[in-house]
């Protein structure tokens, strides 16, 4: 039974099974409900008119996606073996939506494929996350074997006021060695870490259990095929019990009635693409010409829409936000050639009727040579803003020609793809072509070059890269392997030269696969909304997880078969 | 090291405990299938009561939520009810229908909190 308490009278809905999860959206109320078997997963969506639909299907096809997502992704993906992206759609805004989630009554779950897209160390189809904005502690986390078996836990959570990635990679987790008296993984009914950081967990019928972690003992377990068991991923419906220590382990209970943690190889951190931070605030490009900022205070999230703005910007793909240090707004984008790539206003335009934005495109403003409009990155960097172009190099914005020009003439064949990492001494640009450079600004020229040519690299054509720690930078190019590069002494150390697998390399900007009508940007927001029927997807299951004020309420799985994801744009 | 066990015979109110919460002011509140139970100074307080209401909270399942200020709150069969930390006790904001009937699944909540109104 599902009732409602809405406008002051309760609605009630006869249903079979459990209802396991209640979302509302816009005008309709949508539940997931299990059976007594939890063989069958029912949506149930109540419309306005009270009217109830449901669909009914097998939960054991669980593959997942979230529903509401912030941090976006440019390609969502779901089940390896189905190899069918989710087709993101423009939709009108939502305000009922956008209300929700200011008002924190919502909250927001993500997936990392825009970091893990940027870093490739797995094939990040199945690597879908949640994130959870709880009190600023950890905010997501998911556990998937990669395609050798590995580990792969990523994190997104804020970081001295700055949102960042961190992803682990592991074959080997700690167990508390304990006496309980568990009889299965389902006897673990939940977790919890309290202020003094003792781990509570409570038992179907056992009572509660209590311990401190740092009494703990432990007994590190190597994870291998054997012990799959020993791995519950946090998208399966079956055991959401974990719980964060205060050191920042994420301790959960497995199928082979334990408590483990991971212990994490390699941390890795890196920036989300297209993001720009100005102090408390995070701006997230989106398509269609809108930027939504994101109050980390208060996670108040408001829309900027640059149509309104001017009507005249026509990024097709924005890839990102700048405000840099005089409160302008940059944004690039991956336009054609006859739109403009890039726009530009002062934070005091949005507040007008008519604001005043400046557009550079590669026609009119941009050098002559720059005939490519795909704009990969920007920066500021001493008081000057760059940007990276993807068929010809660096260029900076001259402030008094108004225009960007070309600031590297022997980067004009290959192209950059990224600012790596902004060193005191200079930034460090990846590129296609002449490898991993360190720029010396000043006089155009490199510092440093890891590179085929320059014998430091066994490539030059560098498709990506992790900055680890330490201005060091695993980095992968067209060898399919990964390199660590130590850029502080100049050496080269290849530790690291597994094969990765993913097939979404290249530009992480630009997903390259074929009726993708919709393509947002890196940074976005998407929104599974009900309210959207047509084509309908097939044999596609879904984990929705949310909080309701801070709390966490599930993370389920239920099936699309007639709704669609779409891209939300307000 | 062992864990320590807190069960009936120690005070707990029932044998299954669904889920912790810890208030603004340090409490951790357990919660189990017959009732809610207070953990303070190695000791529990609990089987708290909705004033006005016959019976405890609801002898089944509840579900606990802290609001802005990190202040308990309860869902149950009877309604929603904001815990009183002067008076010690539940005080009912809203309440239930009478023919409600409350399940769950696993350890997920049957109660929702949307957008100032209840789900459940």
């Amino acid at each position: 039974m599902l009732v409602g308490l809405k406008n002051g009278s309760f609605r009630k809905f006869e249903i079979d099974g459990y209802i396991s999860n209640v979302i509302e959206s816009g005008k309709e109320l949508v539940a997931t409900s299990f059976d007594q078997d939890s063989t069958y997963v029912y949506e149930i969506i109540a419309d306005s008119m009270n009217r109830i639909y449901s669909l009914k299907g097998k939960s054991n096809l669980v593959q997942f996606d979230s529903i509401w997502l912030i941090a976006g992704s440019n390609h969502v993906w779901f089940e390896p073996g189905l190899r069918e992206p989710i087709k993101l759609e423009t939709a009108n805004s939502n305000d009922s939506i956008l209300r929700k989630i200011n008002s924190r009554e919502f909250l927001l779950a993500t997936n990392l494929e825009s970091g893990g897209t940027r870093h490739q160390i797995v094939n990040l189809s199945s690597m879908v996350s949640k994130v959870f904005f709880r009190n600023d502690t950890l905010i997501t986390l998911d556990l998937l074997p990669d395609n050798e078996g590995k580990n792969i836990a990523s994190i997104l959570r804020p970081n001295q006021g700055e949102l960042i990635i961190q992803c682990s990679k592991t074959d080997t987790f700690q167990t508390i060695n304990h006496n309980i008296p568990f009889w299965g993984h389902r006897a673990y009914k939940s977790m919890y870490f309290d202020r003094s950081n003792n781990l509570w967990i409570g038992t179907w019928g056992l009572g509660a259990f209590c311990a401190t972690e740092n009494e703990m003992q432990f007994r590190k377990t190597e994870i291998s095929e054997d012990s799959e068991e020993l791995i519950v991923p946090f998208y399966s419906n079956d055991t959401l019990v974990f719980s964060i220590s205060s050191s920042g382990k994420v301790w959960q209970t497995n199928f082979n009635n334990q408590i483990s943690t991971l212990i994490y190889e390699t941390d890795i951190f890196g920036r989300l693409l297209g993001y720009t931070q100005k102090k408390h605030m995070i701006y997230i490009p989106l398509f269609e010409e809108k930027i939504l900022s994101f109050d980390t205070r208060d996670y108040r999230i408001d829309e900027i829409d640059l149509s309104v703005l001017s009507g005249q910007l026509n990024p097709i793909y924005a890839t990102g936000v700048l405000v840099d240090s005089k409160d302008r707004f940059w944004v690039i984008s991956n336009g054609s050639n006859s739109n403009n790539n890039i726009m530009m206003f002062d934070s005091d335009e949005l507040k007008k009727t008519k604001p005043s934005i400046n557009y550079y495109n590669s026609h009119d403003n941009l050098d002559s040579s720059f005939t490519d409009p795909r704009i990969n990155d920007i920066f500021e960097y001493n008081g000057d803003i760059y940007i990276t172009n993807q068929g010809y190099g660096l260029f900076r914005f001259d402030q008094l020609q108004n225009k960007f020009t070309v600031v590297r003439k022997e980067l004009d064949a290959m192209g950059a793809s990224q600012f790596v990492h902004i060193t005191e001494k200079g930034p460090y640009v990846s590129t296609y072509g002449r490898g991993f450079q360190l720029l010396n600004l000043q006089n155009h020229a490199a510092f440093q070059e890891f590179s085929l040519s320059k014998q430091t690299l066994p490539f030059s054509w560098v498709e990506n890269y992790y900055h680890v720690q330490d201005e060091k930078f695993l980095i992968r190019g067209e060898t399919e392997k990964w390199y660590l590069l130590n850029c502080l002494d100049s050496s080269l150390l290849p530790i690291n030269n597994y094969p990765v697998y993913s097939t979404r390399l290249g530009c992480p900007k630009m997903p390259n696969f074929e009726d993708f009508k919709v393509l947002p940007a890196d940074g976005g927001f998407y929104l599974f909304d009900p309210n959207y029927r047509t084509s309908p997807i097939r044999n596609n299951l879904i984990i929705s997880g949310f909080f309701i004020k801070g709390e966490k309420i599930s993370i389920n799985p239920f099936r699309l078969d007639e709704i669609q994801l779409k891209y939300y744009n307000s | 090291m062992d864990f320590k066990c807190y069960n009936v015979e120690s005070g707990l109110l029932e044998n299954t405990v669904l889920d912790f919460k810890e208030d603004k002011y340090g409490f951790l509140w357990l919660v189990t299938q017959n009732g809610i139970g207070r953990y303070a100074n190695g000791e529990f307080e609990q089987h708290f009561y909705i004033e006005g209401s016959e019976n405890c909270i609801y002898d089944g399942f509840n579900y606990l939520y802290l609001d802005e200020d990190s202040l308990i709150n309860s869902i149950s069969a009877f309604g929603v009810a904001k815990f009183n930390y002067q008076e010690g006790i539940f005080e009912q904001v809203k309440k239930a229908p009478e023919d409600s009937k409350f399940r769950y699944s696993n350890s997920t909540p049957v109660f929702y909190y949307i957008n100032g109104e209840y789900w459940y």
